[in-house]
């Protein structure tokens, strides 16, 4: 139940009581409006899953304490006993519906966290301390099945955090690049996002391929800020074909919040002339499959997106009035940007490589504050204020070196920033006009 | 339906916790127990507790010890990658197994253990990872067992017992303390003022302790020939080797047998400038080189010995006074180097 309807139930009963409408229409209203009493019991889900993964780990530190007195039996009859009766109990929950139904999906959590519980209690048992990410692989796969049969978003998260756990430390401790995760985590749970319908697991999922990609990408010697770079244009993309084609209402806004802050932390990134140094360098002409993986089917992905962005625009199949914005268009040219300076080499001048950024965070800014002020959108007023703000206050550190033109930049951005002030203040006025004036 | 499927994904994790457990408790109950000497440490693990990390003995593999295609790939000084599957293969005929052979190719039969290449660069030695190298316990406990480990500066080494496979996994059943332990100071003689000509003089103290709560005998036999003399490898390869590696260790007498009281300290005295400890360089463009003391200039840092005390083996004992005390095995000190350095 979005927010709307949940302002739209509290306020019948209101009107009723105040004999504004009857009880009949009242009630011929909510019957418009299905969803209204029926909606997921997602605080219900959230917190007992929030207990469930507590009480869970409190087991995990529970029994690391390993107490002698305990024998080995008795440790693995506790936990295999409780695995057991809670997935018993969350089965039974999950077969009456309604909110226990959203009881026995914590239920099933709990006991996907004591099946993690107990993977990690026989390792301390047997005193078995062989490759150690495998018990996060085996427990995501655990909960990713757990996942697909209730199905649930709250088991996708688990899973999804667990895989990315296993990733990163197959990468980072056994420097071991699982190349085909990313791919089977982005497939697994992406699908299960889009079955259900869930933003949250969207949003879990999204994040998970993106650390566990450029945490792949590392371990290959390849670009790690080329790969996040061109999966958040991707992100971008994908955000606006879904918010125009609704193949999964209400996702465009977790694509966009994705692609949008790991494409300007990465341009950010690129803007400084002594981090180019590290994106230009680093292993340009692999020939592997997992590097090319890496490194060209983003880049093809993201670009095939894009071109499915300006094919719908050249063909008008806008579902909206307001098309995006052509300073869109950075976007993808960011990317080919950077892939073309990696190209390129060390040998390329890292001033002009970082210019390069600097000039589209530069566009990207004013023409969101641009915006902001012809159509009074506060949203784009803001970031781009925000955007131009962080782009000075970088370039105050590494580009100016005289306090003459130190000063004189920021005179002239602190007098933009209060003409932008004014023009929206106008476009505002002028919106509220025409609003009055229909 | 859809009860049944979650009802069989419950059972499906409930089979795999099933199948970990009974696994090892089969290799517990029915594989080959064997001992295995090993160091300890003591870290914590957020998800597991306490525990003892493990150094074994057979952890450290030099190229020597190597054979088929880890062998050839250390000859060529090639890398051998990390994760290659290896089998050391074991003999157990001192108590205490001993590593006969590290190899990639599995043993048809006896007694080996399974594990992977964790680390190695080239020339230096092998590292293995048995999967046995954390030893759980209950919290606070492991910090009394590592204290335990030195006493009087003397280590003590830590047996762990295991029971393997006939597919080379092993799971730890339980642990002793060795019966002796060793301890080693390099002392210069304080007779000599000037610095170099007092290290050139420098003696090595070696003070074996029984650690056991009976009387243990060892077998001492004169000018420290119950004592061999091991190069450790220390990033790079050691090319110094032990002039007296195959000289010929005489038979045991009877007033060798010394017994220890528990407790008990029995020192021993090494002179660097006996000419029975020098060691040699075997690089190739060096095979000219004289024999040099073990605190030469030419020794590097990082070119690092150990002694060890070795048992004579049971047989040469018969007949000796208290021969039924004598302790049979080796022990190793820890490892020094030219300026009397020790890890």
């Amino acid at each position: 139940m979005n927010a709307h309807l949940r302002w739209l139930a509290t306020q019948l009963d209101e009107w009723v009581a105040g004999g504004l409408i009857s009880a009949h229409q009242a009630n011929a209203i909510r019957a418009r409006y299905p969803h209204m009493e029926q909606g997921t019991p997602w605080g219900l889900i959230i917190f007992a899953g929030l207990g469930a993964v507590i009480v869970g780990l409190g087991i995990i530190l529970l029994f690391a304490y390993n107490w002698h007195d305990m024998s080995k039996a008795m440790k693995l009859a506790v936990i295999i006993g409780s695995l057991c009766a809670a997935h018993t109990a969350g089965i039974a929950l999950l077969r009456r519906g309604g909110w226990l139904r959203g009881l026995g999906q914590s239920f099933c959590l709990l006991g996907c966290m004591l099946f993690g519980a107990g993977i990690f209690l026989i390792a301390q048992i047997y005193h078995i301390h062989e490759r150690y990410p495998h018990a996060f692989l085996i427990w995501g796969l655990g909960a990713l099945a757990m996942a697909w049969v209730i199905p649930s978003a709250i088991h996708g998260m688990l899973a999804a955090v667990l895989l990315t756990i296993w990733v990163c430390c197959e990468t980072w401790d056994f420097n071991m690049a699982c190349t085909w995760a990313p791919l089977v985590i982005a497939a697994a749970l992406g699908l299960l996002a889009w079955r259900l319908r869930a933003r949250v697991l969207l949003l879990f999922v999204l994040t998970a391929v993106l650390v566990s990609a450029a945490s792949v990408a590392h371990t290959l010697d390849g670009h790690v800020l080329l790969l996040l770079l061109t999966l958040a244009a991707a992100a971008i993309a994908a955000s606006i074909l879904a918010h125009e084609r609704v193949w999964f209402e209400g996702s465009a806004p977790v694509w966009a919040f994705v692609g949008w802050s790991v494409f300007l932390v990465c341009c950010y990134l690129c803007s400084f002339k002594d981090f180019q140094y590290y994106v230009l360098r680093g292993q340009t002409h692999g020939t592997t499959l997992a590097y090319l993986l890496y490194m060209w089917a983003p880049f093809v992905l993201a670009l095939a997106l894009w071109g499915g962005v300006a094919w719908a625009r050249a063909a008008r199949r806008w579902r909206t009035p307001s098309e995006p914005g052509y300073e869109l268009a950075l976007v993808p040219l960011a990317v080919i940007a950077c892939q073309f300076f990696i190209l390129c080499g060390p040998h390329l001048i890292s001033v002009m490589a970082a210019g390069v950024f600097n000039l589209v965070l530069l566009a990207l800014a004013l023409a969101w504050m641009t915006r902001g002020c012809r159509q009074a959108l506060l949203a784009h007023t803001i970031m781009g204020s925000l955007l131009l703000a962080a782009l000075v206050a970088a370039r105050y550190f590494d580009l100016f070196e005289s306090l003459a033109a130190r000063g004189l930049v920021f005179v002239v951005t602190g007098g933009v920033l209060f003409a932008e002030g004014i023009f929206f203040a106008r476009a505002r006025q002028r919106l509220q006009h025409m609003k009055g004036s229909t | 339906m859809k009860s049944v499927a979650i009802a069989a994904v419950a059972l499906l994790q409930v089979a795999v916790l099933a199948y970990m457990a009974g696994e090892r408790e089969w290799i517990v109950r029915r594989g080959a127990t064997v001992y295995v000497r090993t160091a300890p440490i003591d870290p914590r693990d957020p998800m597991r507790g306490d525990y003892l990390a493990l150094n074994y003995a057979i952890s450290t593999v030099s190229r020597a010890d190597c054979a088929g295609g880890l062998a050839t790939a250390m000859a060529h000084t090639n890398r051998v990658p990390r994760g290659t599957v290896v089998y050391a293969v074991l003999n157990t005929n001192e108590g205490v197994a001993r590593l006969v052979a590290l190899t990639d190719q599995r043993p048809p039969g006896g007694l080996f253990l399974r594990g992977h290449v964790d680390h190695h660069n080239p020339p230096s030695d092998i590292n293995v990872r048995y999967g046995i190298e954390a030893y759980f316990t209950q919290q606070h406990t492991a910090r009394t067992l590592e204290a335990a480990r030195v006493r009087d500066g003397i280590q003590i080494p830590l047996d762990i017992e295991l029971a393997v496979s006939t597919r080379g996994t092993a799971v730890m059943k339980n642990h002793r303390w060795a019966p002796l332990g060793i301890g080693l100071d390099i002392i210069a003689d304080a007779t000599h003022t000037h610095a170099a000509s007092a290290r050139r003089r420098a003696v090595a103290l070696i003070r074996i302790m029984n650690a056991s709560t009976t009387e243990v005998a060892l077998v001492n036999l004169p000018g420290g020939r119950s004592f061999a003399l091991h190069s450790v490898s220390l990033g790079d390869d050691n090319p110094w080797r032990w002039v007296s590696a195959d000289a010929a260790v005489p038979a045991p007498q009877a007033g060798d047998v010394v017994v220890l009281a528990p407790g008990q300290v029995h020192t021993n005295q090494i002179l660097f400038s006996d000419p029975y400890w020098f060691v040699i360089n075997t690089a190739t463009n060096r095979r000219d080189a004289a024999a040099k003391a073990l605190n030469h200039d030419d020794l590097q840092w990082g070119n690092m010995f150990r002694f060890e005390y070795r048992a004579p083996a049971p047989d040469a004992c018969t007949g000796l006074p208290h021969h039924q005390l004598i302790w049979h095995g080796r022990l190793p000190t820890r490892a020094f180097s030219s300026s009397e350095w020790m890890d």
